[in-house]
């Protein structure tokens, strides 16, 4: 396992490694590209260091608004889910809907969102929260729906309070199908914001990007979109954390 | 102690079970005996209430069941316990609702106390992931224990067990049903008639197609008798005859209606 690991390390250096250097061969040594299209490697890298505290301020603000629509979004499609989960009646009622809404692609409200609402961030909360609501919904009724019918059983033969029934036996039931929900809802939030900041923002990253290249500066979009990549990369690498904690009942060790 | 009186269970118009009756006093261990599909796990989840017969009644302790019923603890094949909870919790769970009146850490010692007497003293801190199917029985049967109600009903608690861990937990719910004297009855769905034959102060023979009962039968070795002495017995013998005798009738009989159905 850990040496498999170590190869994979490895192999991931290498492809990065070949990838860098056929840049720096194609700008750089044999200038067969167009530089003002592909700065090369080492303009960018000297352009990513004097570009941060600029991209990091733009990073604050994206998260701000990415941060606070996705965790409206938990906040409403967990409880939501649930409900609609544990009640066929409901189920039955609401699939028609969750089914047509959750297929629209949220991009398609940008520009009336921007319209209706007072404020950009209003505008863009609302798409962000819109495209991350259906997975986890969606998601959290199906690991409602799935979780063991011996398992209720055992809870209704225990006289559980209905607080505690949710609490203890239906939400940690459905958790996993929840965080499959949660993950997939956190790539769409991010996708929504950059697509929301590339048409109406005036700040953050996916703003940064775009300004840039109107000036035709693509020194600093290549810049922006290394630093979207790894912001992308930082975030589902805690997204795994939090959802090892969560389910680490599940890991037999010993 | 569990009176059912004629109970007929159907589902989409198909008669799963039909006109069942019988009694099991207080302190008998009951086995429903029958191949797969015959409702005998139906049968234990209506005592249970936790699902309803279409028609008949069923009394447990004196009052007639409506809904998951208090006097009942159930351990199922798998799934008796909640996974995301340690050994410890699953119990703690159950006996919070159960003893109101005792703090935390009497709660605590008592799921001890009742791990330790299924052979589990170290497994309160573990999760069901981390103990293997027998270990997992055995918290179950402690969850169940450890609840006031005086039936406990299991269904098929052993089957996915390998063989020699099936004998030892067949002994532990053996011990378990002597040393409470009376106090406790026990209804049990099996498959395997050695189990029934093991187990079981008395049999109810199912059928299936649909589910009846076919014969009651009282198990003649007493229940202290150890279990190579009870396997060796006559009687044991004679009984496992009958019981395969009425099963060959129950086909038998059924294959002719068939194909006077087919005439």
């Amino acid at each position: 396992m850990r040496r498999e690991r170590r190869q994979a390390a490895v192999d991931v250096a290498s492809i990065l490694a070949a990838f860098v250097a056929a840049w720096y061969l194609a700008t750089s040594v044999f200038k067969v590209l167009d530089p003002v299209l592909f700065p090369s490697p080492a303009e960018v890298a000297k352009l990513f260091f004097t570009e941060l505290p600029e991209m990091t301020k733009g990073l604050v603000s994206s998260l701000y608004l990415m941060g606070s629509a996705y965790l409206l979004a938990l906040a409403t499609a967990i409880p939501a889910g649930v409900a609609v989960g544990a009640s066929p009646r409901l189920r039955n009622a609401v699939e028609p809907f969750s089914k047509v809404l959750g297929a629209i692609p949220p991009i398609v409200y940008i520009p009336y969102a921007i319209a209706l609402l007072p404020s950009f961030s209003a505008a863009s909360i609302f798409v962000i929260w819109s495209g991350a609501f259906w997975p986890v919904f969606v998601n959290t009724v199906s690991g409602v729906v799935t979780i063991p019918g011996n398992l209720l059983d055992s809870a209704k033969m225990l006289h559980l309070k209905r607080s505690t029934l949710y609490w203890k036996v239906i939400l940690p039931g459905a958790m996993p199908s929840i965080l499959t929900g949660a993950s997939l809802g956190l790539i769409f939030s991010f996708l929504l914001l950059t697509a929301a900041e590339l048409i109406g923002a005036t700040e953050g990253l996916g703003w940064y990007v775009k300004n840039y290249s109107d000036f035709a500066d693509y020194g600093r979009v290549v810049v922006g979109i290394i630093y979207i990549g790894v912001v992308i990369t930082a975030l589902s690498a805690l997204f795994k954390l939090v959802e090892r904690r969560l389910l680490r009942y599940r890991e037999v060790n010993e | 102690m569990i009176s059912c009186r004629n109970v007929s269970v159907s589902f989409n118009g198909k008669e799963v079970l039909s006109d069942v009756s019988f009694d099991v006093g207080q302190g008998e261990f009951l086995c429903l005996l029958g191949q797969s599909g015959c409702g005998k796990s139906t049968l234990l989840r209506m005592i249970a209430g936790l699902s309803r017969p279409t028609a008949g009644t069923i009394d447990v302790a004196g009052h007639s069941v409506d809904g998951p019923d208090r006097a009942c603890s159930i351990v199922f094949q798998d799934y008796s316990l909640f996974p995301w909870m340690t050994t410890g919790k699953n119990l703690l769970l159950a006996f919070r609702g159960e003893y109101p009146d005792k703090s935390e850490k009497e709660l605590v010692a008592l799921a001890e106390s009742y791990l330790e007497m299924v052979g589990l003293g170290s497994a309160y801190g573990k999760y069901p992931a981390q103990l293997s199917g027998g270990m997992r029985q055995r918290a179950a049967i402690a969850r169940a224990l450890g609840s006031k109600s005086p039936v406990l009903l299991m269904d098929e608690p052993f089957g996915a067990l390998d063989p020699a861990n099936r004998v030892l937990l067949q002994g532990l719910v053996k011990t378990i049903h002597r040393d409470s004297h009376g106090s406790r009855t026990v209804v049990f769905v099996t498959h395997d008639v050695d189990e029934a034959l093991c187990l079981g102060t008395r049999i109810a023979v199912l059928g299936s197609s649909p589910g009846r009962l076919l014969a009651l039968e009282e198990n003649p070795v007493e229940p202290s008798a150890p279990r190579d002495v009870r396997f060796r017995d006559p009687r044991t013998r004679e009984l496992r005859e009958r019981i395969m005798e009425i099963y060959r009738n129950d086909i038998s009989e059924r294959s002719d209606n068939a194909s006077l159905a087919a005439l």
